[in-house]
């Protein structure tokens, strides 16, 4: 694996995460709930 | 006369007056503080306030000052036994059981069909679970419905919502809704407002269930028929778990079951919710197609009745007053519970239950009833107490009072003067030392497997970016935080394990002298240690507490107590200020106790100082049942607990994942090139993880904050670890992890992250991670505001922006001068 393509992947990987919090906080905003905490899983458990 | 506050331990006293406080009076009625009821003196608090009655078998906890507005006359016959009512005389209204029977159901044949089917095969077998606070509910929901459970929240408000499935006995799936613990339909605190409201059908997000599972402690039967009674009225299909029978049987006050489901006329079956073996015929009641609805009520006086169907009949949306036709039961009780409100709270409870212009009518029904019948609000609920006595009579032999001699002896010794202080202490030393002696064997296996997954990918792939990220970045970050899992677990342990045995309401009862001192009401107790877990179910919990001030000074100051997200940070403060195989686990201890105990102080404070001035208010009235002790349910415990360790590691999985990506990025990006030299001192070199670092984002933005920060000992790395801590605290951790692991040269030995911190040195070869800068941080994370999901959660429940604003600077304003404070001080006194 070439350090070139190494990097191509794990920016790949920051972009996601970035992507993962604003889509997280965008359905936060839509969704009124316990706001995601520690005691909240709002999923079946 | 005498007072309930002159009572000796062991007097018994017959009530002759209520307060003229009508709130309070009909709040004491509805626990069964009635005139005529007589009461037994058990003991007072260590710190003399608050004081516990024994009546009507329960232990009933209420202040000194509010004891003595309440009269009664000396009952010489003393006894062991406690409490009890005046014996049962059917009063002269009461009809027979089967005439009443008879009556009721022609009554109810005779109204509208829709609501009133005496049978329900076409209704959705779907069930809201109602029971009394520490009836066993919950347990009894969690047997039936195992695993298949949803967990959110009613819109609006942080009461848990808990919803969850099993299969029927015809290989259907029957739905339950397991409501919060109530004592009235009445609902005086915002989480029996949610049970009220649901039943009521007065939810638009939570459409009432179409039957009802009411869940009844055989050991207080007479209590818990209070609030059942109520729900019967409404009609709708019921079945009864008749719980904690074998508790009743050893009492001496067993319970027969076909003979309580005859007089209620639905099904009653006994259940132990802690052996799941008892279940199955509860299963099948369930599951049935149809479920019969109760006949029951009380006999009102005629006057009673007369206010109330006029009420009913101008509720909105009713139709046209018709005399010859009942009401509707649901009008009719809604009707009822606005009756008998206290003036002070009456226009409010009239706009919760949407009774518009059927208001002037209440009034001028209560102005009626006042001239005409005295003491009307007494005789209303006294009417149901009658009803319910005769049902105990019918079904136990008569009312009992024995108290749980266990309970009682126990409490000889948790709730004694010096006894009880000592057991507190004892179980909270117990508590933390634990967390370091037992949790550091999986905390180093935990930390050995991380260690070796990351020279696996080293030694698999090529050096680049990907393997730096998954090394420094992703293990790092998740691995520095999920290490401290096994110390969350032991704290959740010991918490699950004080409210499954009933000594968390003792820790009120012992608290709230304390609590009474800054304002507040023992209950904020038990939130405020909830908080030690986690302040979000803490905030959650303050459903319980009925004044909004208080509630609002309870949420402003919980998360002041030392959550289980700082626990890393301490402990990992804590590894780096003795090196590893020095300080003793007592003095790791104690150091770890004192900084609990400094957020406690602190909370105590500031809530003495809201109440002081920003939410000035009288301290609030404590009325609260002490349960019995009951042997805690391992099966629960544990299950509570790997819930918790799986909500923790899908935070780790997911939102500490991705910080940690994120934080490698900025640590790591721009890319510093290979410098150009042009003698012999400036060669060109690869640039050092150092200065990569100072060049990077994460370098930047740490440096912007060095000149806030040193002040408090602190460099722009740990700056860093601040403002990535914001999004949650234990991620103070994984960022210390992601930043010094960036720095570590190839080749090093992974070390534990404390005694890499304690190697980092200054430019001038001071230590960073002095004594000075450990304690500074650790009282910075005390006193510091760090979770967006607490700051959240607090919006949600003040509904306004401005509280969590205000607790954010409030918080962190205090952390950041006490750790200035501490700093400087330090340094002027020599320390470095």
């Amino acid at each position: 694996m070439s350090p070139e393509f190494q990097t191509a992947i794990a920016l790949g990987l920051v972009v996601a995460s970035a992507v993962f919090f604003v889509t997280r906080w965008l359905r936060a905003r839509k969704k009124p709930g316990c706001g995601g905490g520690c005691s909240c899983s709002g999923k079946k458990l | 006369m005498i007072p309930l506050s002159s009572l000796k331990p062991g007097q018994q006293a017959v009530i002759t007056r209520l307060p003229a406080d009508e709130q309070l009076a009909m709040r004491l009625r509805e626990m069964g503080l009635l005139l005529g009821t007589t009461v037994t003196f058990v003991r007072s608090a260590p710190l003399g306030d608050p004081m516990e009655f024994r009546l009507r078998g329960f232990e009933l906890s209420i202040r000194n000052a509010d004891a003595a507005q309440v009269l009664g006359e000396l009952d010489e016959a003393d006894s062991e036994s406690g409490g009890k009512a005046l014996p049962f005389v059917p009063p002269a209204h009461v009809v027979t059981r089967s005439a009443s029977r008879t009556v009721l159901s022609i009554s109810h044949a005779s109204v509208e069909p829709n609501t009133q089917s005496h049978l329900a095969a076409s209704q959705p077998k779907s069930y809201a679970v109602v029971g009394n606070p520490n009836s066993g509910k919950t347990t009894l929901f969690n047997a039936l419905t195992g695993l298949r459970q949803k967990v959110g929240n009613y819109p609006g408000v942080t009461v848990e919502k808990k919803s969850g499935q099993f299969i029927g006995q015809h290989g259907e799936k029957i739905e339950l809704l397991d409501l919060p613990g109530s004592y009235s339909l009445g609902a005086h605190a915002p989480d029996e407002r949610i049970t009220r409201d649901v039943l009521m059908d007065l939810r638009q997000d939570t459409p009432r269930p179409g039957r009802i599972l009411c869940v009844i402690d055989a050991s207080h039967l007479e209590r818990n028929l209070y609030f059942i009674t109520q729900v019967l009225e409404l009609g709708l299909p019921t079945v009864i778990a008749l719980n904690m029978i074998d508790v009743a049987k050893a009492q001496g006050t067993p319970v027969d079951p076909e003979l309580l489901a005859e007089e209620l006329g639905v099904p009653v079956i006994p259940v132990q919710a802690t052996r799941r073996e008892t279940l199955l015929p509860l299963r099948l009641a369930l599951s049935r197609a149809e479920v019969p609805h109760s006949n029951w009520k009380p006999e009102l006086s005629s006057h009673l009745t007369k206010a109330a169907d006029a009420i009913a009949s101008h509720w909105p949306g009713t139709p046209a007053p018709d005399h010859r036709k009942p009401r509707d039961p649901l009008v009719r009780l809604k009707a009822s519970i606005l009756l008998a409100a206290a003036d002070a709270e009456t226009p409010n409870l009239s706009a919760e239950l949407v009774a518009g212009e059927a208001l002037g009518i209440v009034l001028a029904e209560r102005a009626a009833l006042d001239r005409e019948l005295p003491g009307w609000r007494e005789k209303l609920v006294t009417a149901r107490y009658h009803g319910i006595e005769q049902l105990c009579h019918a079904a136990q032999g008569g009312t009992h009072d024995a108290s749980d001699r266990l309970t009682q002896r126990l409490d000889d010794l948790l709730t004694h003067r010096l006894w009880g202080w000592i057991f507190f202490l004892g179980a909270m030393t117990l508590m933390f030392v634990s967390i370091f002696t037992i949790a550091q064997y999986p905390m180093d296996w935990i930390d050995a497997g991380f260690d070796k997954l990351s020279e696996l990918v080293q030694g698999l792939m090529p050096s680049g970016d990907l393997r730096d990220l998954l090394t420094d970045g992703v293990l790092a970050g998740v691995g520095g935080v999920v290490i401290f899992l096994p110390q969350i677990l032991i704290l959740f342990f010991f918490i699950g394990l004080l409210e499954d045995t009933g000594y968390m309401a003792r820790a009120a009862f012992l608290m709230d002298r304390v609590m009474s001192k800054v304002g507040l009401h023992g209950k904020s107790f038990i939130p405020l240690l909830s908080s030690y877990a986690c302040a979000i179910p803490g905030i959650m919990s303050t459903r319980t507490i009925e004044n909004p001030k208080d509630r609002l000074v309870t949420i402003l100051v919980a998360p002041l107590m030392s959550c289980s997200a700082r626990l890393p940070v301490y402990a990992l403060m804590i590894a780096a200020l003795w090196p590893s195989g020095t300080g003793s686990v007592w003095t790791k201890g104690a150091l770890m106790m004192g900084l609990y105990l400094l957020g406690t102080i602190a909370a105590l404070f500031f809530a003495w100082l809201f109440k002081k001035t920003i939410l000035k208010a009288e301290t609030p009235l404590f009325l609260m049942e002490l349960p019995p002790y009951r042997l805690p349910s391992l099966h629960q415990i544990v299950s509570q607990m790997f819930q918790r360790a799986g909500i923790f590691l899908k935070r780790a999985g997911t939102v500490i994942l991705g910080i940690s990506i994120i934080l490698w990025f900025l640590a790591s990006f721009p890319k510093m090139h290979v410098s150009e030299g042009t003698g012999e001192a400036h060669e060109p070199h690869e640039p050092t993880k150092t200065e990569q670092l100072q060049q990077s984002f994460a370098g930047h933005i740490g440096r912007t904050l060095e000149p806030a920060l040193a002040p408090l000992g602190m460099d722009w790395k740990i700056g860093i670890g601040l403002v990535a801590a914001q999004a949650a605290r234990e991620v103070f951790v994984g960022t210390m992890s992601v930043v010094y692991n960036v720095e570590r040269k190839k080749g090093d030995a992974p070390d534990m992250l404390g005694e890499t911190l304690r190697k980092q040195q200054r430019p001038d070869g001071t230590p960073v991670f002095s004594p000075l800068t450990c304690l500074s941080i650790l009282i910075f994370f005390v006193f510091s505001m760090q979770c967006v999901s607490t700051l959240a959660v607090v919006r949600r429940e003040t509904n306004s922006f401005r509280w969590p604003l205000f607790q954010f600077c409030y918080m962190t304003g205090t952390a950041y001068l006490l750790s200035l404070l501490v700093y400087q001080g330090g340094r002027l006194i020599g320390f470095h």
